[in-house]
This record gives structure tokens, C-alpha cells and sequence, in this order.
């Protein structure tokens, strides 16, 4: 469900020009997110949803998925996979220490610390 | 039923480089913690990922070295899951199209020579440290490690037995240190391996599910965790079971594996393309640049030292083990002009033991290549006797000295002038005449005692192949 998401952002940044939207038919539509979805997806992004805002969050990202599968229709086989909008090349640094930043300001920036570590409630392995 | 298990491995190699992957922090081990992590390695919003290009270059001489393809467009993923030492909450890595793909490392078991395909090495940053046990009820994180730079190397399905995979990784092990990328040190977890593991009905074409083992940390323990593991599952495939695709850690304590429960449900990543980082695009300049550096390579240096030497295989792969003993062998070879088996034998054995048992690195030995050819031209000489050139090595070793002082200052040369090794021998004979009647009534084997006497009476020093002659001529008489 939530690879949804990398397939927009392939997709998402070809120009129109490439292609034509066509209107989707009712078989191509995704099925509404049901509240299942929603928890699942919730659990994954480690956020706490109720149960209301499970059914809005349900119809919003239905409709964010309509959109995806509206571009989904547009033919973009003769175009190249592009993984990000941006043209300029990627840039290199060369390999040298040049910034340890300030360790103990930013050990304070935390909500907790001690001993040089920082602290988070326990996990469990 | 007869099983087959199948075996690929995932290995985690941390990469030499001064600063990190996507940071000027520095990458040294063993800091305080959270002394080595800058902004963007505690990812503090607006930071932006600049790629270090050695990191980049160490990749590619990795995939050059196992004649994999070099992708000169590769993109960089984000991997996403939650955890406190993942302060992101993703990891920058390689997905879809990763920098090196399609390599193979050929490897010699047994004298057997067998190819393992490599599917792919990515680039990716290392995550942090947690720490459970440091502060009561909470968990403490040390992001010193958080973006090191690793290059995941990931086999093919290709291994069969558990000695096999012990002999790729070590192979591998060899080889990244070869290419200066990795030190290996598995102690400081420079060099992780994972293990996927499953068994077939031998003859069946598919593979079995296989279980993905963690937390093995030396060869030994890998060895023994996908024997173990391959045990665990042929007994559940038996017992009427199946086995289930899992995580499992391997316990080298309990020696057993144990399912990772908390796993179970994190196993979607949602990879996608990371916005802050454009394609890497490699020139074809870079990689012919990274392709003229390359060393000898150690499958290349075994050969050679097999042809030009005149070395067994074992003494080959033994003194090829890393390039600086490969090194030291050569330069000892080069600078006595000396037989290269004879310095083989002395480096594969004197040399290596004492390094072993001292727990020294090789960089560190108390007897240098120009220090032991002195000592290897003496016994060519005839200076000295093998024999007394172990004494004498034992002398440099603990006085750090050149061999010609040892000799010098211990009286050790050799004894080859022929009448004082004659008036020896006459000594031993008259003191024992009951062993001269007994080898002159033909007794042939009483002659090694004599042999003995008369070397203990020099004190080791005669010359052995003189003693013989000697003997025999005045046993004889």
C-alpha cells in the first residue's frame, strides 16, 4: 500500500507534453482505503491515529490515490524512469574531516541525555 | 532424504575513509559517544547530504576487482523504518539501481576452483549505536557510526555448504583489504556478515524458504550458525513442518538461532528515490582513473607466486594472505637473493608463529625482511646450521638485533673445519664403546645417537652434513 507512494514520485515529474490524460474508468479506480488500510498504514509511519480521523484520513488519501491513478494512465513508455526532477548533476566533496559540529550543543538541543548518550524511552529488542 | 543447503551472503563492508559519507565528521572508532556526529549525521532539519567522493571510488575499485558492471547511472533510495538510532528515520542506501552489479569472486577450495556470483554492492550510510543497558529504563543512542560509509556487497544464492561461504567471505575479507577499502576488522564491526539460508531435497531445482540470519561476527560463528541453522531446518522440514521467512540471530553462547519476533511486520522499507540527492553519474575518466590504480589483485599474486617462486599452492595463498606480507616475503626473497622456498618455510613459519603467538600485526614485528634475509644468507653460508638459526632467530625476536651480532656475540658459528669435528667425533666414540661394537656388529641405527652426542658435544654447532660424513667414515673404519 504504501509503495504507492514511490510509484507517484516516479511518475509525478513528466510533463504533460509526454502524454495525455485520459479519464479513468470505474475498473481502473483504486478501491477506497477502508479503515484497515488507514491502521496499517498509521502503524508503519509510527503515528497514533483515532478512529475518527481514520475515516477522514481514509477518504483524503482514497482521493490523493485517484489522483496517482489518473497519472498512472498517462502513457509514458517512450518516456526514460527519472528519479528526480532536478538536472544538475550530483556534486562530490572531497574526503576530509571539516565539520565535527559542536557535541555537546548539540547534545543539549535533546530532551534527554546522559553520559554523552542520548536518551530515548526503552526500546525492547 | 538427502538435503542441499543453499547459502548467500550479505556482507556489510565499512570503507576506509577519512570523514563520512555524507559529512565532514570524522569516521575514526572508538570515540566518546556522540563526539563523531555533526548536524547532519543527527539529521537536524535542513541539513543536505553531500556525497564524499572517495567513498565512490572505493566502490567502483571494489566492483572493477570482481569484473562486475560499473553503473555509470546510479541513484540513491531512501530506506525508511523507525528506530532511535536511525535519528532520519530512513537510511540513505541504493535500491533499484545500485553502483556496481553482475561481479563474480573466484575461489580455490580445497584445490577445487569454484565461481560465486556477486549481484550487486550499493553504497550506504551506517546507522548508530543503541545501548540498552547504560542508563536504567531508557535506551541511550551514540550516533558516532551514524554515516559511515558501507558498501553492501550481496552474493548470489550460489554457496552449498557452510565451508563454502566461510571460504567466499574470507576471500572477500582478503580481497577488501587488498584494495585498501576496508580494513576488516570484525571486532569493530568493519567487516558484518549476514547469511540467507535454506535446504532443498537434493536434485530439487527450486529453492527452499529460506531465513535470513544476523549477528554473526567472525568466520568460525558463520560457519557454525548456517550449519546450525540448515540442522534446524532440514529437522523442522521432517518433522512434517515448513519453515517460515524470518530474521533470525545467531546465538554464539547458546550456539542456535532465534527468531527476531519484533521484525515481523517492518519489513516494508517504502524505498524511494532520495529528493536531496541527484543521480550519481560516474564519467568514464573516473572509472578508467580508478581502473589505472588498481594493485595486483590476490588471485593474481597466488599465481604468480606459485609460477616464479616455485611455491605450493598452500604456501602461495598462505603468504598472499594480506599484501603486506606478501610484501615482506618478497622483499626477504629480493634482498638475500635467497632460495624462495627456504624463505617461505621461515615466514609461513618461525615468522608468522611468533607474530601469532606475541598477537602482533606483521607492521609491527620485531624482525624485519632485511633482518631475517641477514639471517637466511647465514645458513646459505653455512655460518650457521638451521638448527641454530632457530636460536638465533628467537635472539633477534626478543633483542630486536641484526643476525651476524647474534652469532657474533653468542659464539654460534658454525663448526665446519673437519679436524675439530674429527677430534669431537673421536671423543664421542671412545666415551661410548659399547654403541661402537654395537653399530659395528650392524646395528645401522645406533648411528643417530652418535649423531646426536656429537652435535650436543658442539653444542650445535657442528655442521650437520660434515657430522654424517665424519662418522660414518670412522664407524666404519
Amino acid at each position: 500500500m504504501a509503495l504507492t507512494v514511490a510509484i507517484a514520485f516516479h511518475g509525478f515529474n513528466q510533463s504533460p507534453k509526454y502524454g495525455s490524460v485520459r479519464p479513468i474508468s470505474a475498473e481502473q479506480r483504486p478501491a477506497a482505503l477502508n479503515q484497515k488500510d488507514i491502521e496499517k498504514i498509521a502503524h508503519l509511519a509510527r503515528l497514533e491515529v483515532s478512529g475518527q480521523e481514520c475515516a477522514a484520513y481514509a477518504a483524503d488519501l482514497s482521493r490523493i490515490l485517484g489522483l496517482i491513478e489518473q497519472m498512472n494512465a498517462i502513457a509514458t513508455d517512450h518516456v526514460a524512469p527519472m528519479a528526480q526532477p532536478e538536472t544538475t548533476p550530483l556534486r562530490f566533496r572531497d574526503d576530509a574531516v571539516t565539520q565535527n559540529g559542536d557535541p555537546e550543543r548539540l547534545l543539549a538541543l535533546a530532551p534527554a541525555s546522559a553520559h554523552g548518550l542520548y536518551l530515548v524511552p526503552r526500546v525492547i529488542e | 532424504m538427502e538435503w542441499e543447503t543453499v547459502i548467500g551472503l550479505e556482507v556489510h563492508a565499512q570503507l576506509s575513509t577519512r570523514s563520512k559519507i555524507f559529512s565532514g565528521a570524522p569516521t575514526a572508532y572508538g570515540a566518546p559517544p556522540n563526539q563523531q556526529a555533526n548536524e547532519i549525521d543527527i539529521a537536524l532539519p535542513g541539513v543536505l547530504p553531500v556525497l564524499n567522493r572517495e567513498a565512490v571510488r572505493m566502490a567502483v575499485r571494489f566492483g572493477l576487482a570482481v569484473e562486475a558492471a560499473i553503473n555509470h547511472r546510479s541513484v540513491f533510495a531512501r530506506k525508511n523504518y523507525f528506530y532511535p538510532d536511525l535519528p532520519k528515520g530512513y537510511q540513505i542506501s541504493q535500491y533499484e539501481l545500485p553502483i556496481v552489479q553482475n561481479g563474480r569472486l573466484q575461489l580455490d577450495l580445497d584445490g577445487e576452483v569454484c565461481v560465486i556470483g556477486i549481484t550487486r554492492a550499493h553504497l550506504e550510510e551506517d546507522a548508530g549505536k543503541s545501548l540498552h543497558d547504560a542508563v536504567d529504563g531508557m535506551t541511550g543512542v551514540d550516533l558516532n557510526r551514524a554515516g559511515t560509509p558501507l558498501l553492501e556487497i550481496v552474493s548470489e544464492p550460489d554457496m552449498r555448504s557452510a565451508a563454502q561461504a566461510v571460504t567466499y567471505l574470507k576471500a572477500l575479507h582478503t580481497l577488501v583489504r587488498y584494495l585498501e577499502i576496508c580494513d576488516g576488522n570484525m571486532q569493530e564491526g568493519s567487516f558484518r556478515c549476514d547469511a540467507n539460508v535454506s535446504v532443498r531435497p537434493r536434485g530439487e531445482a527450486r529453492f527452499g524458504t529460506r531465513t535470513e540470519l544476523k549477528n554473526i561476527n567472525s568466520f568460525r560463528f558463520v560457519e557454525r550458525a548456517i550449519e546450525y541453522e540448515a540442522r534446524r531446518q532440514i529437522a523442522v522440514l521432517e518433522g512434517g513442518g515448513s519453515i517460515r521467512q524470518e530474521t533470525r540471530l545467531y546465538d554464539a553462547d547458546r550456539d542456535e538461532t532465534r527468531s527476531m519476533r519484533s521484525k515481523e511486520e517492518a519489513n516494508d522499507y517504502r524505498y524511494f528515490p532520495d529528493p536531496d540527492l541527484p543521480p550519481l553519474i560516474l564519467t568514464p575518466d573516473f572509472v578508467a582513473a580508478v581502473q589505472a590504480d588498481m594493485p595486483e589483485l590476490p588471485s593474481a599474486k597466488r599465481e604468480r607466486f606459485c609460477a616464479d617462486y616455485g611455491l605450493s599452492r598452500y604456501d602461495a595463498t598462505l603468504l598472499t594472505a594480506t599484501r603486506e606480507l606478501a610484501a615482506y616475503y618478497e622483499s626477504v626473497v629480493a634482498d638475500g637473493a635467497l632460495d624462495p622456498k627456504l624463505v617461505a618455510n621461515w615466514v609461513a613459519g618461525e615468522l608468522l608463529a611468533h607474530l601469532n603467538s606475541a598477537g602482533l600485526e606483521l607492521a609491527a614485528s620485531r624482525v624485519s625482511a632485511s633482518h631475517l634475509a641477514g639471517l637466511l644468507r647465514r645458513i646459505r653460508d653455512n655460518t650457521i646450521s638451521g638448527k641454530i638459526a632457530k636460536e638465533v632467530f628467537e635472539a633477534m625476536w626478543t633483542e630486536g638485533a641484526d643476525a651476524d651480532s647474534v652469532i657474533a656475540a653468542r659464539g654460534l658459528t658454525q663448526i665446519t673445519d673437519d679436524s675439530a669435528i674429527e677430534s669431537i667425533v673421536d671423543e664421542v666414540m671412545a666415551a661410548h664403546p659399547k654403541q661402537v661394537a654395537q653399530y659395528r656388529s650392524g646395528e645401522e641405527k645406533v648411528f643417530g645417537f652418535f649423531v646426536g652426542q656429537v652435535m650436543k658435544a658442539s653444542r650445535g654447532k657442528a655442521n650437520p652434513a660434515k657430522v654424517n660424513d665424519i662418522l660414518k667414515r670412522k664407524l666404519s673404519a
